[in-house]
């Protein structure tokens, strides 16, 4: 009887519990801010890079009806910018999600995207797509270093971007001027830095 | 302006008028209540859950999504993987899939620590070696605030759970950390770190029913401060029932707790930040134990105890961000706990106060440096059993470190020294020093190195500490006791730890992590057998049979750990761990201990293995299921066991999700730790169903 009766009463707390926070459910403005899981946002990110760069009317996919997004097939948040991206129109293009296999290389991508933990390959790749119209999106610190062109980070859980316009500019794509005000900082490039 | 996400669940896709601030009159709340209650009556389940959960993202502005606050765990993981120690995280996604419902139950997964359940509400949990109820040489902390008992020497698991759904991360550290985390991190240090009150937004209510834990339910609710910051407040409550004993009776050890808390954390400026938190909790455990129960006439039985305990704390902690390079913390904690059945009974306060600098100094050094005071006073009272003397006592530590991470080849070599002296009221001052290497020959590959000193500080329970074993008759039917005596005098246990780790991705489908280690302690404890003498206290007239604590036993512990990580496929993760033990004890010359060493050397499993899977099935299913092989513990007779625990989780959209679990299924009724360092009497693991219920809102 003892272990019932305190059953009902931790019942009747919980309930009453209940309907406090239902009632602070009502006070709160309706659309409090949650936040977001942070590769859905830089899926969109990526999304909106797509249309803000102009890429060379010779490079290899510029007449396909498929714009190819690439990314390595052991990024750990493929499936978050996958579910984001994938299908998505940019223009008369459609937006497909293209997974790499470690060797293969990105020539055919119009942009590529690489997470933090990247390391040798991250070298190589760029040293790879360098002058290729190939638009390398990264998060390692040392991405536009190494001749990456746009770097994603955080600031106090924001998404910034940093641009490297000489990488850019080897590359010969255009960068439109709204993502270059929009941007956290950018850099004219070590350009000998990332070639040899 | 929209601010995207603003709203979780589909049903406010098709509002978006509702979803700006300045549209949100009551009747918009009124419109999303009933929305809220009509998908709790009919949950409706896109047939895509992962691209259906959210409003378009992509239709949103670079601008609004540069004011999107995301949640990012990575950051954090990345940084703990490159640490140079035996490191393992729990993440709240690993929580989730695991299916337990406490700490203890989650740290299995954790290859190299040796967690072993003892009855309804008491664990015993250690890494490498030295496992008991209170495990004397691993430290545990909850967002920086010791849970180490300076009582009892150890963790009492049933009273500092946090509910696991608030919990963003697990840490564990296992070997020692002393000069970074302090005195009695010896073996081991477990970080309990509770998710951000911005990321715990909105509404979130569990409930979960089973036949052990026959009842459990979560409430939280988290909101915002007035453009300062973001708070939540949770309160849970639960109930397990007993198991039986090894005879089969009734082991009268249910137990139940109720806790709520709460944690702010506000932005003062751009530059500082505050975190202030607290929780109180309040409750009883059944168990049975073998004590006096009289001394004139002596009689000793094994009697079912009532453990009733509560308590509260408050934790602030101030960060200052000086510039990139240079930060500080400022943090103070006030912790109090009062405990007491009918063999003891203590209260403890304990106030805390800690100042660490984070400080890049030129481009090579990475330095920390701190500096805190500790005062705990506590209140005992006597019982038949376990009397304190002195009752009452007052306890002061002083500590200081610094630790200095050196680049000696960027990127490639680091050298790291760390330093900590602290003063204590037993043993004075220590000095705990630790060297750590870490070689990075790439980033797939890494090795480390280290060699380290740490201390088991005295507690109340070696230095003031009577224990009334039993009562029997003696000689010329006199009351006779066998009692247990601290040393005033007793040492610091001392350690001196050798570690080699390997960490291997060759691609990120498959991560290896292996440590060995060899560790030699010395000034162990002992028993130590005293003559017997007449007394007039407690009785009138007694005979005394004692025997004392010394620090009469020195040893060495060799290990192996090894764990991998393998994504099988994009959908499946197998996870198979494994670790070898071995300790061996000595007596110093002079020493007659009679009961420490083979109790200590045979109370952890030489051979334990585990093998996790996790799949994610169609239809935001996901299954998951562990094995744990852990060998006999031959000096308390418990035999080797298989224990299989899965969990089958149905995610509908995000803010539903419904989980049903079943544990130690291929074998019912089993032990899985007895004494010699455990007070109470020892249960039987039974097999067990639950089902647990969760929505966010």
């Amino acid at each position: 009887m003892e272990a019932v009766r305190r059953a009902l009463n931790l019942a009747q707390a919980l309930i009453l519990l209940t309907v406090v926070v239902l009632a602070l459910d009502l006070l709160k403005p309706a659309c409090a801010q949650t936040a977001t899981d942070e590769y859905k946002v830089k899926a969109a990110f990526l999304f909106h890079f797509a249309q803000l760069v102009d890429w060379p009317s010779d490079a290899s996919n510029s007449g396909d009806q498929s714009f190819n997004l690439c990314i390595f097939d052991d990024e750990p948040h493929l499936q978050e910018l996958q579910s984001i991206l994938e299908g998505k129109r940019i223009g008369t293009q459609v937006v497909h999600v293209r997974l790499l296999h470690q060797a293969q290389l990105a020539q055919r991508c119009s942009i590529l995207f690489m997470g933090r933990d990247e390391g040798r390959r991250q070298v190589a790749v760029l040293r790879n797509l360098r002058g290729q119209p190939v638009l390398t999106v990264g998060e390692s610190d040392d991405f536009l270093s190494e001749g990456g062109i746009i770097r994603l980070h955080l600031e106090h859980d924001k998404i910034r971007f940093d641009i490297n316009v000489g990488a850019a500019d080897s590359s010969h794509l255009k960068i439109s001027s709204r993502l270059l005000l929009l941007a956290k900082s950018v850099t004219l490039g070590d350009q000998a830095k990332g070639g040899q | 302006m929209i601010q995207p996400r603003s709203c979780r669940g589909g049903v406010f896709l098709r509002l978006p008028g509702y979803c700006s601030a300045t549209l949100s009159g009551p009747g918009a709340r009124c419109a999303i209540m009933l929305a809220g209650l009509a998908m709790i009556a009919f949950p409706a389940v896109p047939a895509h859950p992962q691209q259906n959960s959210g409003p378009d993202l992509t239709q949103s502005s670079l601008e609004d999504l540069m004011n999107i606050r995301v949640t990012s765990v990575s950051k954090k993981e990345q940084k703990t993987s490159q640490a140079p120690g035996a490191i393992f995280v729990i993440s709240q996604d690993d929580i989730r899939r695991s299916g337990a419902l406490n700490i203890p139950d989650l740290l299995r997964m954790v290859p190299g620590l040796d967690v072993a359940q003892i009855d309804a509400g008491k664990w015993a949990v250690s890494a490498r070696g030295f496992n008991g109820q209170y495990s004397n040489k691993l430290l545990v902390l909850v967002d920086g605030r010791t849970v180490y008992t300076p009582i009892f020497a150890g963790v009492f698991w049933d009273s500092q759970i946090v509910p696991l759904d608030t919990i963003e991360r697990i840490e564990v550290i296992r070997g020692p950390g002393a000069a970074v985390w302090g005195s009695n991190a010896v073996n081991g240090v477990i970080n309990i770190i509770t998710q951000k009150p911005g990321d715990t937004q909105g509404g979130y209510l569990s409930a979960g029913i089973g036949n052990i834990s026959t009842g459990s339910e979560t409430v939280r609710y988290g909101g915002k401060l007035r453009g300062l910051g973001a708070y939540r407040v949770y309160a849970e409550g639960f109930h397990y029932d007993s198991l039986p004993t090894l005879e089969g009776l009734d082991g009268k050890d249910d137990w139940r707790l109720v806790h709520g808390g709460f944690r702010a954390d506000s932005e003062l400026s751009a530059k500082d930040s505050v975190t202030t938190e607290g929780e109180t909790y309040q409750g009883d455990a059944g168990e049975m134990a073998t004590t006096p129960v009289s001394i004139t006439p002596p009689e000793t039985e094994t009697v079912a105890l009532h453990d009733v305990y509560s308590g509260w704390n408050l934790l602030s902690r101030w960060s200052r961000t000086i510039s990139p390079r240079s930060q500080t913390s400022l943090q103070v904690f006030f912790d109090r706990t009062n405990r007491r059945d009918t063999t003891y009974a203590l209260g403890v306060n304990t106030f805390d106060i800690d100042f660490q600098h984070h400080v890049a100094l030129g481009p090579r050094q990475d330095v920390v440096w701190g500096v805190g005071y500790r005062v705990s006073s506590d209140d005992t009272s006597p019982t038949l059993r376990i009397v304190f003397a002195p009752q009452d006592r007052n306890l002061h530590l002083f500590s200081s470190f610094v630790q200095d991470e050196i680049a000696l080849r960027p990127d490639r070599l680091k050298l790291s020294l760390g330093a900590r002296v602290e003063h204590n009221d037993y043993t004075g001052i220590g000095f705990q020093p630790s060297v750590r290497m870490v070689w990075t020959p790439d980033v797939r590959n890494m090795v480390w190195g280290a060699i380290s000193s740490a201390d088991r500080t005295p507690s109340r329970s070696d230095t003031d500490i009577r224990v009334n074993y039993a009562a029997l008759p003696g000689p010329g039917n006199m009351p006779m006791l066998v009692s247990l005596f601290g040393d005033p005098n007793f040492k610091n246990e001392r350690l001196t730890a050798f570690e080699i780790g390997y960490r291997n991705a060759w691609t990120r489908k498959l991560s290896v992590d292996s440590t060995i280690f060899y560790n030699r302690y010395r000034d162990l404890v002992s028993v130590e057998p005293g003559a017997a003498r007449i007394e007039t206290d407690p009785a009138s007239l007694n005979l005394l049979v004692p025997s004392y604590f010394r620090n009469g036993l020195h040893g060495e512990t060799h290990g192996l750990e090894l764990f991998a990580n393998w994504k099988v496929a994009t959908f499946w993760t197998l996870s198979p761990g494994y670790a070898f033990f071995s300790l061996h004890l000595h007596p110093f010359a002079g020493s007659q201990d009679f009961t420490d060493a083979a109790g200590t050397e045979g109370s952890t499993p030489d051979h334990q293995a585990q093998l996790r899977s996790s799949v994610n099935l169609a239809r935001g299913l996901q299954w998951n299921a562990s094995t744990y092989f852990v060998n006999r513990l031959p000096a308390v007779s418990i035999p080797s066991y298989t224990r299989v625990d899965t969990s089958l989780i149905w995610n509908a959209g995000e803010r539903f999700s419904l989980s049903v679990i079943g544990q130690n299924l291929t074998k019912s009724l089993h032990p899985e730790y007895a004494g010699p360092n455990a007070t109470v009497q020892t249960d039987l693991m039974r097999r067990s169903a639950y089902a647990k219920f969760t929505w966010s809102f």
